[in-house]
C-alpha cells in the first residue's frame, strides 16, 4: 500500500515502478534505519560462515590428486576473483542508477565499493601469484587472464582515484560512473579470456556449461568461503555507505550550525556568552 | 609431500584475512565514529530547536 512518504512529489519525474521501488532506499534516513537492523546479522553470518569455511578449507577439505596441498589457494583465490568482478558489475549497475536515475545513494555506495573492490581485485592477483609460482614455476606471466585482471585492478584504482578528484563530489561520481561503465567491456575479456586465447591460466572449472570439472569435497568447501567472503564483502561495504552517509549528514548539521552563528547578531551573542 | 608449498598456501590465507580484517576494522570504526558524531550533533540541533 502506498504511504505518504512513498508517494512521488509533484516535482518528480513520473516513474515506472521498478525505479519508484529503488527511490525508496534514496531517503537516507530510510535506508540507515533499514540496514542498522541488517548490518549486524550479515557481519554475523559472514563471521560463522568464515570461521567454519576456513577450518574446512584447511583442515577438513582433502587435498588434489595433482596439487596436492597447494589447492588450498583455490579457496582464497577463486572467491577474490568472483568478487572482483561481480563487484564490478555491482559498481557499474550503480553507475547507471547514479547517472539516469541521479539515485543519491548510488553514487555514495559506488564510491564506498570502489577501495573494497581494488583490494580484493589485488588479492584475487597476489594470491594467484602465489598459487602460479608451485605450480607453473612462475609468479607472473603476461597471459590474457592475468593481464586482463590487472586491467581490472586499474580500473577499480582509476575510479577510487577519479571520483576524489573534483572539488564538486556530484563531478566526480559523475566520471567515476562513466569510467565504471567503459570499464564494463574488460568483464567478457577476462571471463572469456582462457577461451580465446591461448593462456597458461587453466580454462573455466566450476562455472563450465556442463558440470563443474571438480569433485564435491573441494567443491562444496569452495561455494562456502565463496558465500563467507562474499557477506563479508557486503558487510563491509554496507558500514562503509552507512558511514559515509552519516558522515555527509553530520557535515550538512556542521554548516547548518556555523550559517546560524553567522547570522546571529553580535550584540545578541554577547548576550548569549 | 613438499612442505615448501605451506608458505604459500600460508601467505595466501593469511594476506587474505588480514586485509578483509583490516577493512572490517577500519569500516567499524568509521561507522562508530559517524554514528557517535551524528547523533551527539542531532542532539544538539534538537536542544537548540
Amino acid at each position: 500500500m502506498a504511504t505518504v512518504e512513498n508517494a512521488p512529489t509533484q516535482d518528480a519525474p513520473r516513474q515506472t515502478g521498478a525505479t519508484t521501488s529503488l527511490h525508496r532506499f534514496a531517503n537516507p534516513g530510510r535506508f540507515l534505519r533499514l540496514t542498522d537492523n541488517w548490518l549486524p546479522w550479515l557481519a554475523g553470518a559472514a563471521l560463522l560462515v568464515l570461521g567454519s569455511g576456513v577450518a574446512w578449507a584447511l583442515v577438513f577439505a582433502p587435498p588434489d590428486w595433482q596439487q596436492g596441498e597447494t589447492v588450498r589457494i583455490m579457496f582464497v583465490h577463486v572467491p577474490m576473483a568472483w568478487l572482483a568482478m561481480g563487484g564490478y558489475l555491482g559498481l557499474a549497475i550503480l553507475s547507471v542508477m547514479s547517472l539516469i536515475w541521479r539515485h543519491p545513494l548510488a553514487d555514495l555506495s559506488a564510491r564506498e565499493l570502489a577501495p573494497v573492490g581494488a583490494a580484493v581485485t589485488a588479492l584475487c592477483l597476489i594470491t594467484g601469484s602465489l598459487w602460479g609460482r608451485p605450480m607453473w614455476g612462475t609468479y607472473w606471466v603476461w597471459d590474457a587472464r592475468l593481464t586482463s585482471v590487472l586491467v581490472l585492478f586499474f580500473l577499480w584504482l582509476g575510479h577510487v582515484a577519479l571520483v576524489r578528484a573534483f572539488d564538486d563530489p556530484e563531478r566526480g561520481a559523475r566520471m567515476g560512473a562513466i569510467l565504471a561503465l567503459v570499464g564494463v567491456v574488460n568483464l567478457p575479456i577476462v571471463k572469456f579470456s582462457v577461451d580465446w586465447w591461448n593462456t597458461l591460466h587453466q580454462p573455466a572449472s566450476v562455472t563450465r556449461l556442463d558440470t563443474p570439472a571438480m569433485h564435491v569435497d573441494i567443491l562444496y568447501p569452495l561455494l562456502w568461503c565463496t558465500l563467507g567472503f562474499s557477506l563479508a564483502f557486503a558487510a563491509v561495504v554496507l558500514a562503509a555507505t552507512r558511514a559515509a552517509v552519516m558522515e555527509r549528514r553530520v557535515r550538512a548539521l556542521q554548516m547548518a550550525a556555523a550559517r546560524r552563528a553567522d547570522a546571529t547578531p553580535a550584540t545578541l551573542r554577547g548576550a548569549e556568552a | 609431500m613438499n612442505t615448501a608449498h605451506w608458505w604459500f598456501i600460508g601467505l595466501s590465507w593469511a594476506l587474505t584475512l588480514i586485509v578483509f580484517g583490516a577493512l572490517s576494522v577500519a569500516a567499524l570504526l568509521r561507522h562508530r565514529n559517524a554514528k557517535r558524531q551524528l547523533a551527539r550533533l542531532e542532539t544538539r540541533a534538537r536542544g537548540k530547536s
